[in-house]
Order: structure tokens, then sequence, then C-alpha cells
């Protein structure tokens, strides 16, 4: 190998897919087919090759399938204004005559979407088609163009073989977009987010929703923790959903929660409350939309509740209040004959701290958002999920106490003696329990999920099909 | 010796009624309860219907090391579970939360649109396409 075309395969070999200057060069020397397509290298039916039979020059080139009369081909990322010599080597794997094998090269108006074919073909009918070619044309075209190598031929045992593509113009296609022109898109925000993905358009510090579950859920509670309930998990039913707004650094930028509280099957005035379990209250600039009118959280100019180590956002303070529950009757909206009220709603927007490292999805993440109440305005009686920890407001006393088996050192929480919970979530907005009847009653296939561990009936909420739900006693 | 051999016979046959077959009848089964109250369930279940899904997903080397594309994973409704920008060259090690009965999600990257199915809470695969092969 001579000095000179060392440094060309140095170049190829180092530099496979790159724009230099005003050319766009294709050697394929990463070999990896799909990394270049990554890249807005388009294949259809061709492959890599490094058998040294085949290969043109360097350790790889790319190369078809055998013929069978449709075309194949490999595409160039969008090139804006091409002008000068397209260059690129080619030849054919076996001498197949009289096969009638040809290369077309194709230039692609992305502006008109129209193909022009009549650049130039090569045909390999006549010579040997096994010796490398190297073909060149000039172009000088103002837009945005992909370039086509396109061989086809009829049944021949044949293949393709290409190398070595020099284009006259920059690489103009955009990865993160699907390959298209990088000026089809736009970001009017200028945050770095087209507006193709950005949620947020218009706003430069905010791009991404994401949430923590995709739908709407729904907590039941039982409320006469630690003691034993009528399981009818019916004492407070709250939809939610929880949407982690991110910018363009994928932190945390503000929290949308929707909290919706549809009944009150219980006599005692919960309030509902959630903490960001890894989150600092300092890292909380503001909350707005709280319904707070009682005394029970104290909290600081932040909205989050004093005396925490980790953020606590107070979301209502008084179920009966916030739902507008006189007291007559057993609850509202738990019996068809009995009170009934509309929904109450409570709309928080939790605005973070972005300075320094700012908080990642993974802090606030399902695990860590860690919502509870406190069960009849008495601060220290907290229910939370199922081994989900306590607010540092919490009285640890009441642990292992009544029905409840608690053990802090081993990070059990709110488990009964017998393993069963007092909150229960389920995966979308579900029907809940009227009053008085078992939660199981209401969903039949509930103990065969609990029984099997989890293994079976996962869908015991969702599935509405005959045998898994009695609707008689769903509300 | 006859009689010593019996002796040894009849002395270990016992030992090998440990090894028959219990009798169904004579194994015990818990009965399924008839309430929510009646429950006894593992100390190790979770009660959760939903469930954290590990994701690997391996970068790949190029000459952008720069640059930046928007992930986007979506669940089998089409509602989306994660968006974010990242680095093609970095591997991504991150959970997503779904519900206990979804068994596949939807990722795209760049042109890299694929399903992948979650086996044991977890999808590992790279960012790049899979792109049909060649015959």
């Amino acid at each position: 190998m001579n000095h000179t075309k060392a440094i060309f395969y140095f170049i190829l070999l180092v530099l496979p897919c790159f724009s230099l200057g005003q050319s766009t060069l294709f050697g394929m020397e990463g070999g990896n087919r799909a990394i270049d397509a990554a890249h807005c290298w388009e294949f259809s039916s061709m492959d890599y090759t490094n058998n040294s039979s085949e290969v043109i020059e360097g350790q790889f080139s790319a190369r078809t399938g055998t013929f069978k009369g449709k075309h194949q081909s490999l595409s160039s990322p969008y090139i804006i204004n091409p002008e000068g010599a397209i260059v690129f080597k080619h030849r054919l794997s076996i001498n197949d005559k009289p096969a009638t094998i040809r290369l077309y090269v194709i230039i692609f108006d992305y502006a008109t979407k129209q193909y022009d074919t009549n650049y130039l073909y090569t045909s390999y009918s006549t010579g040997d088609p096994t010796l490398p070619v190297i073909s060149q044309f000039n172009i000088k075209r103002t837009g945005i163009f992909k370039i086509i190598f396109s061989f086809i031929g009829n049944q021949s045992n044949a293949r393709g073989i290409l190398d070595a593509i020099s284009i006259p113009g920059l690489n103009h296609s955009n990865p993160s977009n699907a390959c298209l022109p990088k000026t089809a898109m736009k970001d009017s925000d200028g945050d770095g987010v087209y507006d193709t993905f950005d949620d947020f358009p218009n706003d430069p510090l905010l791009a991404f929703n994401n949430y923590i579950k995709t739908n709407y859920s729904t907590f039941l509670f039982e409320d006469l923790w630690p003691g034993k309930g009528d399981f009818d998990f019916n004492d407070l039913v709250i939809d939610y959903r929880m949407n982690r707004i991110t910018n363009a650094n994928n932190k945390i930028v503000k929290v949308e929660a929707i909290f919706v509280l549809r009944a009150i099957g219980a006599s005692y005035k919960n309030a509902f409350a959630f903490q960001m379990n890894q989150i600092p209250p300092s890292k909380i600039l503001s909350i707005s939309g709280q319904n707070l009118s009682e005394s029970l959280f104290v909290l600081a100019s932040n909205g989050t509740e004093l005396g925490q180590k980790y953020a606590v956002v107070p979301v209502f303070d008084n179920a009966h209040k916030a739902i507008g529950y006189t007291g007559a009757g057993t609850g509202v909206n738990v019996e068809h004959s009995g009170p009934s009220a509309p929904y109450d709603t409570s709309s928080l927007l939790i605005l973070l701290d972005t300075s320094g490292a700012g908080v990642s999805l993974s802090e606030f993440s399902f695990q860590a958002f860690n919502p509870f109440i406190v069960i009849n305005q008495t601060r220290g009686r907290e229910l939370h999920k199922i081994d989900f920890p306590p607010t540092d407001l919490m009285n640890r006393s009441l642990f292992f106490t009544e029905y409840d088996r608690s053990n802090p050192n081993t990070n059990k929480y709110y488990r009964s003696l017998q393993n069963v919970p007092w909150v229960i979530e389920t995966s979308m907005s579900t029907a809940y329990m009227s009053e008085k009847n078992d939660l199981s009653s209401g969903y039949t296939k509930l103990i065969d999920w609990v029984m099997s561990s989890g293994s079976t009936y996962t869908d015991w909420y969702s599935n509405p099909v005959a045998g898994y739900r009695n609707s008689s006693k769903l509300f | 010796m006859k009689y010593l051999l019996w002796f040894v016979f009849l002395s270990i046959l016992p030992c090998f009624q440990a090894c028959k077959i219990d009798s169904k009848e004579t194994t015990p089964v818990s009965a399924r309860p008839n309430s929510f109250g009646e429950i006894h369930a593992s100390s190790s279940f979770s009660w959760s219907t939903s469930k954290n899904v590990h994701l690997v997903l391996s970068g790949f080397q190029s000459n952008f090391p720069d640059e930046k594309t928007v992930l986007i994973l979506s669940d089998n409704a089409g509602d989306i579970l994660y968006k974010g920008f990242h680095l093609s060259g970095k591997s991504i090690d991150m959970y997503v939360r779904l519900p206990s009965t979804m068994d596949r999600i939807q990722l795209k990257y760049g042109i890299c649109t694929k399903w992948l199915p979650i086996k044991d809470a977890a999808v590992y695969t790279t960012l790049l396409p899979e792109l049909p092969s060649v015959e």
C-alpha cells in the first residue's frame, strides 16, 4: 500500500460517515449497518461485506442480496445544495453474464418529492463486471436532495458492491427527527428541542411531559388503621395523575398533580398529602392549588410542611369540607340512595428549583411518590401504602398496635398480621365498593390474585368481562 | 444366615415408606378465603398492581458523540411513559412504572422504532434500529 492510499484509507476508517468541508463521504468502514442507518444512511436490501473477494477497498463495502428483479439501494442522508462531482466505486461480486444488471443513481428532491432517474446508470452487461469501476458525474442543484444508489437485475447469483462514496454538499439530515432535513424542523422557543418533540414549543424552560403513570390511578383507603376495617376500601377514594414536566436537560421544572376526591365512606375527617421521598423541601420553590382550611399542617412559605426532612405536600386537610359532606348518612357517593356530591378536584402546581443539579425523574419516581392520609385530624396518625415509610411527623408508637404489624427495622410498614394493607392502588381509574361491601365481593378475582402472590389475574381490577366483577356492589 | 438377611431386609423396609408418593387425600390444601378479611397473604407480596421495569438501553459509538436525540417510550395504547434528550453514545439505565398487565413497550429514538417485550420486569436493547437481513 503506498503512502497516499494509506492516508486515504485512514480517513475512510476514522471518518466513515461525516461531512468534510462541502462533501459527505461514506466509506462504510465502521462495518455496522445499524449505526450508519442511525445516522441517516438508508439501506434497502443492502448489507455490508468484509469478504476480501468482494470488498472494493478498505475492510467493508456495501453489498446487495442476489438479484430477483427488484431495486436494492443505498440512500444518502439529505444533502443541501449539492454542487460538484459525485464519486463512487462499484462492481459485481461474480461474473454472471448474460444477466442484465444495472446501477442507477437517482436524485430525490425533498421539496417536490420527485425522483430524477435521468442522471446516470451503469450496465454490467459488457466488459468484466467484477472489476471495480470508479464512476463520477457532476451535479449542481439548489435545495435538499438524497442521492440513491440503486442496483437492479433479473435473476442472478451476482451481488452489487458499492464503496467509497463522495457527495458534494453537507449532510443535512437530523437523526433526532427521523432523519428529516434540518430545515424542515422548527424550534420556536430555541431550547434545542424541535417543536415536533417539544410538548411546550413556545416555552424555552419546558420541554417534555413525563407522567408517573400514563393514566389516572385510584387510591382506595381503609381508615381505621391500626384497627381492623370492614374491607370495603371506600373510606376515601381518590384518583390521581402526576405529570413531571422536564426541561431540555431532563430536569424536573414543575409537577402538575391532579387529585380527584370521588367518595368518602367514613365519618373521619381525613386529610390527604404526599411526601416526595428523595427531595428536600428546599428544592420546592412554590406550591399552588392546595385546599387547606384547618390547622392540621403547618406550612413553610413554599407550601411544604414544616419539620420534614423530605418535602411533604398537603393536598387537602379535610375531605368532608373538600367534597361538601355535611355528616348526614354514612358518607358521600358510597350508597346509591345515600348522599351524593360532585367529585372534588385539586390541581396542584409545584415549581422546583432547577439550579445546581436540579431534580431528575429518578429522584421523583413512582417509588418516591409517597401518598398518605392523616386520619381524623390527628397529625401523627398517618396511613400510607403498604411498605411505604411514614413522614417525620408520624407517631411511631402506633406501629405494631392493634392489627398493625409494621416493623421499621425491616422497612415493613402498614402490614397487618395477615399481611394485608389498608391502602390499595389500582393502575387505572376503577370502580370502588359501595358501603359495607367487602372489596373481594365486587372484584371476584382479587383473592385469586393475592393467593397467587400476584402471578395470576393481574387484571383483577381492570378486566370488565363477566366473572371478574360484581357490578351490583360497585359504585 | 438366612434369618439374618430376612431380619436386615425387614428392618430397612420401613425406611422406604417415605419414598412413596403422597396420596392426594392426605396432602393438606389451603382453602381459598371467602372474603378479604380471611386473606392471609405472603409476607413478600407487594399488593401492587404495577411494576417497575428496568430498562437498559445501550448507546452506540459514532462520529457524533455530542448528538442528542429524543428518546420516547410508550405503552400499548400509545401513551407516553418517558420522553427525554439522550446522547447516542451513552447507555441509559432507568426504571419506568407500568401496570402489571403490560408485556411490551415501544421505543423511539431517531429512526429507531421498535416494540420491546418485557421479560422478568426488564428490557435490554440498543438504541440502534433493527434492519432486516439481506439474503
